[in-house]
């Protein structure tokens, strides 16, 4: 393995010093052998089930692609296949050796791909303003390749992400992006529209590739759970290192943006004719991590809603509350297949300033033992004529690091002045 | 000679459909008029026969009739018949009961009801009160579940389809009780299903109250259907009590049969049970803070407590592990 990354490297500076400034022509002609469709089949039905595109990096046939192109096939391998076929139409089988769920990347092999040219991982990041061309197969199109720049990368991401000024569209998803010298520097991961294209750093590719392979499914499995786990453990101990920072909202304080990737909104509900006064503060990580068709993990979201009675009669201010209180908005996603339901524990809380009824729920993802989705509602019960409510929504951590979070976050909810 | 009893004619359902003093012997019956009674029977003789006075007492003769006379339901003709007090003859297709005016007459049964309240209920005050006791509860759980300023007209447009619905099941009983016990009392039913109403809510709210109070949250579900089952059964029992008037004892089972059915529904494993949902079930109980009666845990031990969430987490994760 550790050979394979030094040849890697090798060929990186080999070509880099080889070639200065690809035009496109270039980089298409010298890579369309290299890229290629990968596709989902459903075994029954015959036909594809998702499309994506993928690259060579090796001379015995591995292939790197994105995690969420072949989750179906990672979820279900009994129902589904999976298959590479290039611009000419050439086809043939592949095989999932390991994954990244974390930095959404998969590598997969097929002996038909041994021998074919293949791509130069580039670990260092190109300048600012660069010229990137990204490969892939968008809308089943056929090889398509697009030229944008290099913008940095995000700074507001819980996971590192490159952003391509480029038009990265569905069906590119696990292609290459390659600077001037030819060389991968990412892969095409995610999109926002209007030329705002995001990109796996080409880092993670090479940590993914000079890592032994899983041997069995279970094994694999184990290991993106063992990826979810230490991701989630690493952000929460991040975010728990020193205060929370706070911000006052009405008599409160509470937590507010917790790191620079975590952004809040905030509004008041300005209408005239309002029964009560109601003022929102909402914030959450601004990306998650793919893991199945419909359940999407790794992130954090939390809201404060402050409501003062304004117009209206105090029984029936709280029979408002506690309609808010016993609904939840934002869909969790999960079905039977990769969730449990939520078991939830309800108490009041006393602290020094507030007492508070407080909820913790909690559902274990079937597959990955020790990895659950935890929601935290309270309202505070201080003041008959105002309540804070807060929302804490932690998706994909474990019980440790979930329930620590959990009270530093309730911890840090406070009532400031009476 | 005096009176010496009386002859009833009897209908099919076995209710006396006319009854006649003898006062004088030789009683005639027959279809024709100048008979003491006269029988409107095709199958009866113009001068079927007659009541003679006999030493052992009076005595049917069968004056030579075509189609002849019975003993109660008997299929063997009789020309005589000694009547003794309760001797049924049948005629054509005509039964009278011979009654004997030394008859002796068992006491009066003891009325449960006489003086009960149950009677009261039909009084115009009881009903109105749970009308208006209905009307308040509905307007309440209005104005509280509504965001909006009050407007008097939506109020009462929204709590209309409810008033409509208690009026309509007053009447439906109304009519069954008419059908079965010839009275209507449609007041009295009024009243049961205003009073149903009242208390269902007023088990609502207490439930709340104890369960926010308390944080006995969880147990709100089986309050729910509880206090539900034996509502309905009350309920069921009242406007069958008002129906039939009859023993209490005999409507306990009817009545509680309903509230098992209704127990059984919100309870049994599967029925009540809210499918699979990816969102939190939050559903609890928020009442003002001066309600909370129970003080509160530290952070501490509340996150030890909540820490079972995950064991239960994984248990229904094991517990299903291999189904599909």
């Amino acid at each position: 393995m550790r050979l394979l990354y030094l040849l890697l490297g090798l060929v990186a500076l080999l070509s880099s010093a080889r070639a200065q400034d690809w035009t496109t022509e270039d980089v298409y002609t010298r890579h369309q052998a290299s890229v290629l469709q990968v596709r989902i089949i459903d075994a029954r039905g015959g036909a594809k089930r998702s499309i994506g595109s993928g690259f060579v990096v090796s001379d015995d046939g591995r292939l790197i692609t994105n995690f969420h192109v072949v989750a179906d096939f990672v979820h279900h391998p009994e129902s589904h296949r999976a298959e590479w076929q290039d611009r000419e139409g050439a086809s043939g089988p592949l095989e999932l050796l390991d994954v990244d769920v974390v930095h959404d990347l998969a590598v997969m092999q097929s002996p038909q791909l041994a021998g074919r040219a293949f791509l130069a991982v580039e670990g260092n990041l190109p300048k600012m303003g660069e010229r990137i061309y990204a490969l892939g197969f968008p809308y089943d199109l056929g090889l398509t390749i697009v030229e944008g720049t290099y913008n940095g990368l995000l700074e507001k991401s819980l996971y590192e992400r490159i952003h391509l000024t480029a038009s990265i569209n569905p069906g590119m998803s696990g292609g290459p992006a390659v600077d001037r010298a030819g060389n991968v520097i990412g892969v095409n991961v995610a999109s926002a529209g209007d030329q705002v294209g995001f990109l796996v750093p080409a880092q993670h590719v090479i940590g993914l590739l000079t890592r032994d392979e899983a041997a069995t499914r279970g094994e694999l499995m184990e290991r993106i759970g063992a990826q979810l786990r230490a991701n989630q453990a690493q952000y929460l101990i991040d975010l728990m290192q020193g205060e929370f920072a706070s911000v006052a909202l009405g008599a409160y304080r509470v937590p507010a943006a917790l790191a620079r990737y975590i952004s809040c909104w905030s509004q008041t509900d300005q209408d005239d004719e309002r029964l009560i006064d109601q003022t929102e503060l909402s914030c959450q990580s601004e990306d998650d991590i793919f893991l199945a068709g419909d359940l999407n993990t790794g992130a954090i979201r939390y809201e404060h809603e402050l409501r003062q009675a304004r117009r209206i009669g105090r029984l029936r201010f709280w029979a408002q509350m506690e309609r808010d209180f016993t609904s939840f908005y934002g869909e969790l996603g999960g079905d039977r297949s990769k969730v449990t339901d939520f078991e939830c524990h309800s108490d009041f809380v006393d602290d020094a300033t507030l007492k508070r009824k407080l909820v913790v729920c909690a559902r274990r993802y079937r597959e990955f033992a020790g990895l659950y989705d935890l929601v935290q509602r309270q309202v505070s019960l201080d003041d008959d004529g105002r309540s804070l409510q807060s929302t804490l929504v932690l998706t994909g951590v474990d019980r440790e690091h979930g329930l620590r979070f959990a009270r530093r976050f309730t911890e840090a909810i406070r009532l400031e002045r009476p | 000679m005096s009176c010496v009893g009386a002859l009833e004619l009897i209908d099919r359902s076995g209710h006396v459909q006319q009854r006649l003093r003898i006062e004088r012997l030789p009683f005639r019956v027959g279809r024709a008029l100048d008979n003491d009674l006269v029988i409107d029977d095709p199958y009866v003789c113009a001068h079927h026969g007659e009541i003679r006075a006999h030493d052992g007492g009076p005595l049917w003769v069968d004056g030579g009739s075509q189609n002849g006379s019975f003993i109660g339901n008997q299929h063997e003709r009789r020309e005589r018949v000694a009547l003794t007090s309760g001797a049924e003859l049948r005629i054509g297709h005509t039964h009278l009961r011979f009654r004997s005016l030394d008859e002796e007459l068992p006491a009066a049964l003891p009325d449960p009801l006489a003086g009960s309240r149950w009677l009261g209920l039909d009084r115009f005050g009881w009903a109105a009160g749970a009308v208006v006791g209905s009307l308040l509860a509905m307007v309440s759980d209005q104005v509280l579940g509504s965001a909006q300023a009050l407007r008097v007209g939506l109020l009462l447009s929204a709590v209309t389809p409810a008033l409509i619905v208690l009026a309509l099941w007053a009447l439906a009983w109304s009519l069954v009780n008419r059908v079965v016990a010839h009275r209507f009392h449609y007041l009295g039913h009024l009243a049961i299903g205003g009073l149903g109403v009242v208390a269902s809510n007023l088990a609502e709210s207490i439930g709340g109250y104890v369960g926010f109070a308390f944080t006995a949250d969880p147990w709100l579900p089986a309050w729910g259907s509880f206090s539900g089952a034996l509502l309905v059964s009350a309920v069921i029992f009242g406007h069958l009590r008002l129906i039939s008037r009859g023993r209490a004892r005999q409507l306990l089972l009817p009545a509680g049969l309903v509230g098992i059915v209704f127990l059984a529904l919100t309870l049994l494993p599967g029925v009540g049970d809210p499918p699979f949902s990816s969102e939190p079930n939050l559903s609890g109980t928020l009442k003002p803070p001066y309600a909370a009666l129970r003080r509160g845990r530290s952070a501490e031990q509340y996150y030890q407590d909540a820490a079972r969430v995950f064991e239960r987490a994984d248990e229904a994760a094991e517990a299903t592990a291999g189904e599909p």
